[in-house]
């Protein structure tokens, strides 16, 4: 079994090393990356990297990484198989980090049924701290307990692979998107229909991996990623996190992102208080682990890796359980969210575009009525012009013009 | 277990007979105007002291439906202290896997509010008489439709249309307004994510099938195509116009025969896409009738236990579940993608309409 990551870098410095290390000592046999045009140094780390043999770097320029974000993972995704024979797919992003609740590493890839084509994971979300000094490591310990943004999928190396924007969800190639999958009311329904889910990409029902997700690590990360999303993506937001954005926009320009920044980071006491009520959980398992974790570059690849992958295997078997159950939670409010979530969007559209239209159609009348009254003003001018007045008044103008002339 | 029937009679009683033999202990049903003896069965059950009826002669069911079951779910916590509430159709039985459904429901850990099975559907019967149960015994094998919930008794739920989807709290059914997209990190110290404090999550793990007889008869098929064009009125479209044509021109029948070719079902059977489902007419034949004097009603009767087929039949059942979440989340997606186009192209056609009036 080969297990390929895929990553996406643009500066990030402060967290890439620590990912590639993390991975490849878990039991990631190779990585491609894609260097998004980094200037902080990040490139020459995925070069040592490259050098070693461990990595395939692809480099691109686009300022707009979020535009090209489905598009890069895609074309990684299906490099993962066609050059690297890749048997699972980690779409991954810098920050990211895949952690086993229960069992080891390879083993959660390996223990997916083979009828599932991919594996979700819930990322929760390390706060970020207001001590600023030293490696993100030692400062992050704090997560969400439960995981509220969406989940990620890793799959298995599938030739015509179609990894949506944020690898939140999967697609083939000759996926039917966007066309009714729903085979509508028994009544309706001509014939018994043909199995029409085959293309569909179906994640099993077994959720072992967590990914620990450091998006903030720092005031000054925090504050060059404000300055990307306001000043390099183009404006795909719409609705409400347009509103953000502007506001975001504004705070910015105030120079009120260190008040931002400590809200977030909470103080002591928030910290305490989340932890208190259960909506936080002091996480170490990942500092933890990379304290012992081997430098993939220090020693030659071969029989490297064997003697690498203790780390997470001896936990008690009851906290497996335990961290299996919540990472079901989280899966299941995630899907039951993202279904909401779907629906309210699809109810707004529909909404706006029934107003849309009826306004449409409000202007289109009122053409009409004034390209009615148009003509009827120019048929009663020509009637005017045809009458016996009128064509006294032009042969006595034409007369005029001739007896001038 | 809530109801809301119009006109069930071939299915209503085997529907209460069974689900009282697994576990149900109260119905509640909302009548729509029956006039085929559906509501004097209703009514049985009623002076039984097993059945809560309502009665909503309205002639717009489809409309009105979510409002209805919303209030009976609601009414089943709050007058009834229902622990968990089955939102059902006449036609459709909730099928343990093992055990009874008072097991099923048991056995979800506390954190989960909901239990969501697929429903998979039986093939058609060929024209003729009979119980629908001892006519209609080939299923598909895998659902495609989209699965049901059953949920914790709760005072508050909004059930949603299809009882697919399912909230607490909102005021009602039919509000799909709040946006609950997470915004991405970096924009997110402007303020907390909305809460999700008002979903109702269904449990990873799915002990019941839902056995959906659609079509059981030509009768039944005829009176439903009829149904169409008094609710929908003559603007039909697609699928629904060439039904009714067909209705008006007499070929109906042949479409139903169409519906039920032996020679399909043989070719289903075969390549597996349809499955010889038995368990459920014989589960039926021997239930026990809850209105008899000896009934007892405090002992439910497990389904028969095959543990040869268990673990297979588990495993099924999550696969289509899981299978189910994702072509959902497409056809959202799906849905979306369009309305918001439409949307758009709406808004440029106002735009230039509006720029050539200035020019």
């Amino acid at each position: 079994m080969k297990i390929v990551m895929t990553l996406q870098v643009r500066d990030e410095v402060d967290i890439l090393e620590a990912n590639l290390r993390y991975h490849l000592a878990q039991g990631v046999d190779f990585v491609i990356a894609l260097d998004n045009g980094s200037q902080d140094g990040s490139l020459e780390i995925l070069q040592r990297y490259a050098d070693a043999g461990l990595l395939h770097l692809v480099r691109k320029h686009d300022a707009d990484q979020r535009r090209q974000q489905g598009t890069w993972q895609t074309e990684l995704a299906r490099l993962a198989l066609a050059e690297f024979e890749a048997d699972w797919v980690i779409n991954n992003d810098a920050d990211e980090f895949w952690w086993p609740v229960a069992g080891d590493f390879r083993g959660a890839f390996a223990s997916i049924p083979k009828q599932y084509t991919s594996l979700a994971a819930p990322r929760p979300e390390f706060l970020p701290s207001r001590e600023q000094d030293g490696d993100f490591l030692e400062r992050l310990v704090i997560r969400e307990a439960r995981s509220r943004s969406l989940h990620k999928m890793a799959q298995r190396g599938i030739p015509d692979i179609k990894v949506g924007r944020g690898s939140h969800r999967l697609f083939r190639e000759s996926s039917r998107e966007g066309s009714p999958r729903r085979p509508g009311r028994p009544i309706f329904r001509p014939v018994l229909e043909e199995a029409y889910d085959d293309d569909l990409l179906i994640p099993a029902p077994r959720w072992p991996i967590r990914i620990l997700h450091f998006p903030l690590r720092s005031f000054e990360q925090f504050e060059t990623r404000v300055r990307k999303a306001l000043y390099q993506e183009g404006p795909l937001l719409t609705g409400k996190r347009a509103d953000a954005r502007r506001e975001m926009h504004d705070a910015y320009e105030a120079g009120r992102l260190p008040e931002l920044y400590a809200r977030m980071a909470l103080d002591d006491e928030g910290i305490e208080a989340g932890l208190r009520v259960g909506k936080l959980v002091r996480d170490t398992s990942l500092r933890d682990f990379m304290a012992s974790c081997p430098d993939p570059l220090a020693r030659p690849v071969e029989g490297r890796r064997d003697a690498d992958r203790a780390g997470t295997a001896s936990r008690p078997a009851a906290d497996g359980e335990r961290e299996l159950a919540r990472n079901a939670e989280d899966m299941m409010l995630a899907w039951t969210r993202s279904e909401h979530a779907l629906a309210a969007d699809r109810g707004n559209y529909r909404r706006q575009a029934r107003r849309a239209r009826r306004e449409l159609e409000q202007v289109k009348r009122k053409k009409r009525r004034l390209e009615r009254k148009n003509t009827e003003l120019r048929r009663r001018l020509a009637a005017a012009r045809r009458s016996r007045p009128g064509r006294v008044r032009d042969r006595a103008a034409r007369l005029l013009r001739r007896a001038r002339g | 277990m809530t109801l809301v029937v119009r006109d069930e009679g071939d299915v209503i009683e085997a529907n209460l007979r069974f689900h009282f033999a697994l576990g149900v202990s109260l119905v509640i049903a909302t009548d729509n105007g029956s006039r085929d003896g559906t509501r004097e069965v209703l009514e049985r059950y009623a002076q039984a002291g097993l059945a809560h009826v309502i009665d909503e002669p309205a002639p717009d069911y489809h409309r009105l439906q979510a409002d209805w079951i919303t209030r009976m779910a609601r009414m089943a916590a709050a007058d009834f202290g229902a622990d968990w509430v089955i939102n059902n159709d006449a036609d459709e039985f909730w099928w343990p896997l093992s055990g009874t459904l008072v097991d099923a429901f048991t056995a979800i850990p506390d954190a989960y509010g909901a239990l969501a099975a697929p429903r998979p559907e039986f093939v058609a019967p060929a024209p003729g008489d009979g119980d629908f149960a001892e006519r209609m015994t080939v299923r598909e094998t895998r659902s495609q439709t989209t699965p049901k919930l059953a949920h914790r008794g709760m005072a508050d739920v909004d059930v949603f249309i299809g009882s697919h989807r399912l909230t607490r709290g909102r005021g009602g059914p039919s509000f799909d307004r709040v946006s609950r997209r997470a915004v991405r990190p970096v924009l997110r110290a402007l303020g907390a994510p909305a809460g999700d404090d008002d979903l109702i999550v269904p449990a990873p793990q799915w002990p019941v099938r839902i056995l959906h007889f659609p079509l059981r008869s030509y009768e039944q098929y005829e009176a439903r195509v009829r149904r169409i064009a008094i609710e929908e009125g003559d603007d039909l479209e697609g699928r629904k116009r060439e039904l009714h044509d067909d209705l008006t021109a007499g070929r109906l029948p042949d479409t139903y025969a169409r519906l039920v070719g032996a020679e399909q079902v043989e070719a289903g059977l075969a390549s597996g896409q349809l499955v010889s489902d038995t368990a459920f007419r014989d589960y039926l034949r021997a239930c026990p009738d809850p209105l008899d004097p000896g009934y007892d009603p405090g002992r439910p009767i497990p389904v028969p236990a095959d543990p040869g087929r268990r673990d297979a039949e588990v495993a099924q059942v999550a696969q289509d579940m899981m299978c189910a979440i994702v072509r959902n989340e497409h056809t959202l997606l799906g849905q979306r993608a369009r309305a918001r186009a439409r949307f758009r192209d709406c808004r440029e056609a106002l735009r230039a309409e509006r720029a050539r009036r200035k020019g």
